[in-house]
């Protein structure tokens, strides 16, 4: 699952709206990168203040231009990619990856603002309901085919004609995508667009994937991907192994210094942080929050606390499917609201995170500042284990025997399976500390630690669901309350909706957001789905975590240090902007 | 018939002198004597500790600065990464870690001594088949097996220990195969059979208390394989998450950053309980081995 990122959406957004209703162009020129690093430094000192007062460092990117050299870049990760296929990417290492292989019509700066990527210029109609795409000349793909707007009309069509994979929450309204020539596209919708889906949806070569019939394109591993993007994948990647991605000399754009990036697979964050330390690797996307204060001053590594568009939560097995293997229990609002206000998330975020991040509430991190509502506190699901005891009461789950664990009045035990990734620390921290909090309410929980793959395998297993809780998180994938609104949708099951939560009305309002280009009377629809999605109680947000990251300061420099992370974030354009230390 | 069934009693005092014997030449030794105080000492702390110190699983901290503390008045051992006392845990962790020993090593026992038994005694393709299974599951490294089978099977302290039983039976049953092996061509025995007694009857009550007191010397070594075997497994992350051992200590401590934050107190405190059990049982067990196993009797 693409998890983690905050948000900003005021400034994405304002940029979006005014880009919509004006019809004005997509700030456009390669140029614009160097002046968008620059003024970073302003969007990092004016970003909300981080807990642990690890005040984001003022070190601003300098305006230097990259130029290809032959140092390496080694990143650490703690899980690996589930895919190379951009299009059916679940994790966020997946997307990390493809996302440097595969370009976008356009993309987020290091501002996060929208920035042009394969399209030169982009406009909207007034009525906010076409957008038309200029498409830069002589892009080639990796393979040596060019690059033309049939590839880009075939990869919106595949994605919206059968509804794969994650981007098609963003294109429910598309109703055609004209070609009037080889550099030209327009996507007509059938109503006004307040998200540009152009951000998000990285464009695949129709030569290659219309060879595929959509089953095989929903299970293509993509092995040897052919993007346009300016790293290629040459050599097969197994599981297991570091993964190695080259520049492509081809690229159209300003070529990047790193000659290669490699991710090394760490079972331990702690390990990791010390390979950051020996010089092993030049940036790590986590530190472990019980070292973090202690990392920070280590010798020649910087660590940085940004604020994130993330979260991790309990999700809950609500399908409805008759051949769901959950408990069934887990289906009573009740029972989901009384395990919610069994929890303290603010013990969370302080044993598990040591203080570093926010409790959490709804589905949009906090981070999103102008779209998350906060729930008051006496409206809160929240550290409040004596009414979820009532509320279990009055609903008739009691434990007449004194067992300890409640029973329905038909002699089932309120007792539930949870999962939560092995290699995930902060998770099985709160694993631990959630099991506690529910035996206190009667309620028992019985945990199991997994990897992460086979965590996704099993939680993502639409037609047999064989679970009852898991912890996980999101990192939002987009700058625009749309991407995290958007996972709990009907449509989304079999995508990203992992508790096949489904409610139609919920679906309505978030069609009706999609097309409310005013940001008040958006708000107020984004206000009322998180609201509406925080009853029902499907998701126990835990925390809006801090982004804890920390590189080496002796090879690379001109890391920006921006809301969602240096590296790990919706924008990939840190690993085009650095340069060697030295 | 009469007359054997009554020398089996003559037989039992005689064996009961014996293993007392042995008992007090293991206790003379320097060494078993080592063995033996700190068994004790590990099974006081196991047994007593808990109930005079219990471990409250859910007495978590407060706040951040409640977790991974040093040493204090209130928590004589630290606190952990829930800020749970140290010193309760490691108290606590004993008994689970010195559970799944004994029982690890009860099933490994029991499966070994069957299997070395049979395969020694019979001699027919049985005896064969018993032994080309048991080479099996020597050659098989035990330790990726033992991974494998937790991580697919599952990881309650049942299962795991399971796992550590019937992953460490084959070198038991070598043993006693061998032994069988020379017991069978005795005298006593071809003079059993000649009175008529079943084959059963002559392996059982005949040849079994015969190679018992090998059995019982590589038994206290199993149990110091099998402490260390679930040790391992919780330490690789495959443990029981809902219970406390040495070994999902010494987890948790490796994965919340104990070593990098300096925090010994959650280190090692566990790692010393286990070289102290270990120790223990080898000490103990290669004493007994000396003495009993009669190619090592040096009197």
């Amino acid at each position: 699952m693409s998890r983690w990122r905050t948000s900003w959406t005021l400034m994405a957004g304002a940029a979006l709206v005014a880009a919509s209703c004006g019809s004005s162009e997509a700030s456009p020129s390669a140029s614009a990168l160097a002046s968008a690093a620059a003024t970073s430094s302003s969007t990092v000192a004016s970003a909300p203040a981080t807990a642990s007062g690890s005040a984001a460092p003022s070190a601003s990117p300098s305006a230097v231009v990259p130029s290809p050299t032959d140092q390496p870049l080694r990143i650490g990760w703690l899980s690996e990619p589930d895919t190379m296929n951009p299009l059916t990417a679940a994790t966020t290492e997946a997307v990390e990856v493809t996302q440097l292989i595969y370009d976008k019509l356009m993309d987020y700066g290091l501002d996060l603002k929208p920035e042009p990527e394969l399209a030169s210029s982009f406009t909207q109609s007034a009525d906010g309901k076409s957008m038309t795409f200029q498409l830069r000349d002589g892009v080639k793909w990796h393979d040596g085919q060019p690059f033309t707007s049939a590839d880009v009309a075939y990869t919106y069509n595949l994605i919206h004609d059968n509804d794969l994979g994650q981007y098609a929450q963003f294109l429910l309204n598309l109703t055609g995508v004209k070609t009037p020539d080889a550099l030209t596209v327009e996507l007509d919708f059938s109503a006004p667009q307040a998200f540009n889906p152009a951000l998000v949806v990285p464009i695949v070569p129709k030569h290659i994937w219309s060879a595929m019939s959509l089953k095989q394109i929903e299970q293509f591993r993509n092995d040897k991907p052919v993007g346009t993007g300016p790293y290629t994948l040459s050599t097969k990647w197994t599981s297991g192994t570091p993964l190695t991605i080259t520049r492509n000399a081809a690229w159209w754009g300003q070529l990047p210094a790193p000659a290669t990036i490699t991710w090394v697979r760490y079972d331990n964050s702690d390990v990791m942080g010390q390979g950051l330390r020996s010089g092993e690797l030049d940036i790590i996307p986590q530190v472990p929050p019980t070292v973090f204060d202690g990392m920070t001053g280590a010798d020649g590594v910087k660590t940085v606390a940004l604020p994130s568009f993330s979260f991790h939560h309990i999700g809950f097995n609500v399908s409805t499917k008759a051949t769901s293997k959950g408990n069934p229990l887990l289906k009573n609002v009740t029972i989901r609201q009384a395990i919610q206000d069994a929890v303290d998330r603010n013990q969370l975020v302080q044993l598990c995170l040591a203080g570093h991040g926010t409790p959490g509430d709804t589905i949009i991190p906090a981070g999103m500042a102008d779209w998350h509502l906060s729930i008051p506190a006496d409206q809160q699901f929240n550290a409040n284990p004596d009414k979820a005891k009532q509320m279990l009461n009055a609903a008739g789950f009691t434990d007449p025997n004194n067992t300890g664990v409640r029973s329905s009045a038909d002699g089932k035990q309120l007792a539930f399976r949870l999962i939560a990734i092995n290699t995930t620390d902060v998770d099985v921290c709160a694993a631990k500390l959630v099991v506690n909090a529910a035996a206190a309410i009667g309620v028992k929980l019985e945990l199991t630690t997994l990897d992460e793959n086979t965590l996704n395998d099993t939680v993502y297993n639409t037609d047999t669901p064989n679970w009852d809780m898991f912890v996980w998180g999101w990192d939002s994938g987009a700058l625009d309350p749309s991407y995290m609104l958007g996972v709990p949708l009907c449509s989304q099951i079999g995508g990203n909706n992992d508790v096949f939560y489904c409610n139609k009305q919920y679906d309505d309002q978030y069609a009706q957001q999609a097309v409310t280009i005013d940001p008040v009377a958006r708000k107020a629809i984004t206000d009322q789905m998180q609201r509406e999605y925080y009853n029902d109680a499907a998701y126990l947000v835990m925390w809006y975590q801090d982004k804890l990251q920390a590189y080496r300061t002796d090879t690379w420099a001109n890391w920006a240090q921006i809301p969602g992370g240096m590296v790990f974030n919706f924008t990939r354009d840190n690993y085009l902007h650095i340069v060697p230390a030295r | 018939m009469s007359a054997l069934a009554a020398a089996a009693p003559e037989q039992d005092r005689g064996r009961v002198a014996a293993a007392r014997a042995a008992m007090g030449l293991a206790w003379s030794d320097p060494i078993g004597r080592v063995g033996f105080l700190l068994l004790a000492l590990s099974v006081a702390l196991a047994v007593v500790g808990p109930v005079v110190f219990p471990f409250d699983p859910t007495a978590v901290g407060k706040t951040a600065a409640d977790i991974l503390r040093g040493p204090t008045a209130a928590h004589w051992l630290g606190t952990d990464e829930l800020g749970r006392d140290v010193f309760r845990e490691t108290l606590a962790g004993a008994q689970v870690s010195l559970l799944v020993g004994l029982l690890a090593t009860a099933i490994s026992m029991v499966a070994g001594t069957a299997v070395g038994l049979s395969a020694g005694y019979s001699r027919g393709w049985l005896g064969g088949l018993m032994m080309r299974v048991t080479d099996f599951f020597l050659v098989i490294p035990t330790l990726p097996l033992i991974i494998v089978l937790a991580a697919v099977v599952g990881q309650s302290l049942g299962v795991i220990i399971l796992v550590i039983g019937l992953t460490s039976w084959a070198s038991t049953a070598r043993i006693v195969r061998s032994q069988v092996l020379t017991l069978r061509e005795r005298v006593f025995v071809e003079r059993i059979r000649a009175l008529g007694a079943t084959d059963w009857r002559i392996a059982t009550v005949h040849i079994l208390p015969n190679v018992l007191p090998l059995i019982f010397a590589n038994t206290v070594l199993v149990i110091a394989g099998s402490i260390l075997a679930e040790a391992t497994l919780a330490f690789l992350g495959l443990g029981d998450p809902t219970h406390t051992s040495w070994g999902t200590m010494l987890h948790s401590a490796f994965t919340n950053g104990a070593s990098s934050r300096g925090a010994w107190w959650y280190l090692v405190p566990p790692g010393i309980g286990i070289v102290i059990v270990v120790l223990a049982f080898t000490l103990i067990g290669y004493t007994l081995d000396r003495i009993l196993n009669p190619r090592l009797r040096n009197r």
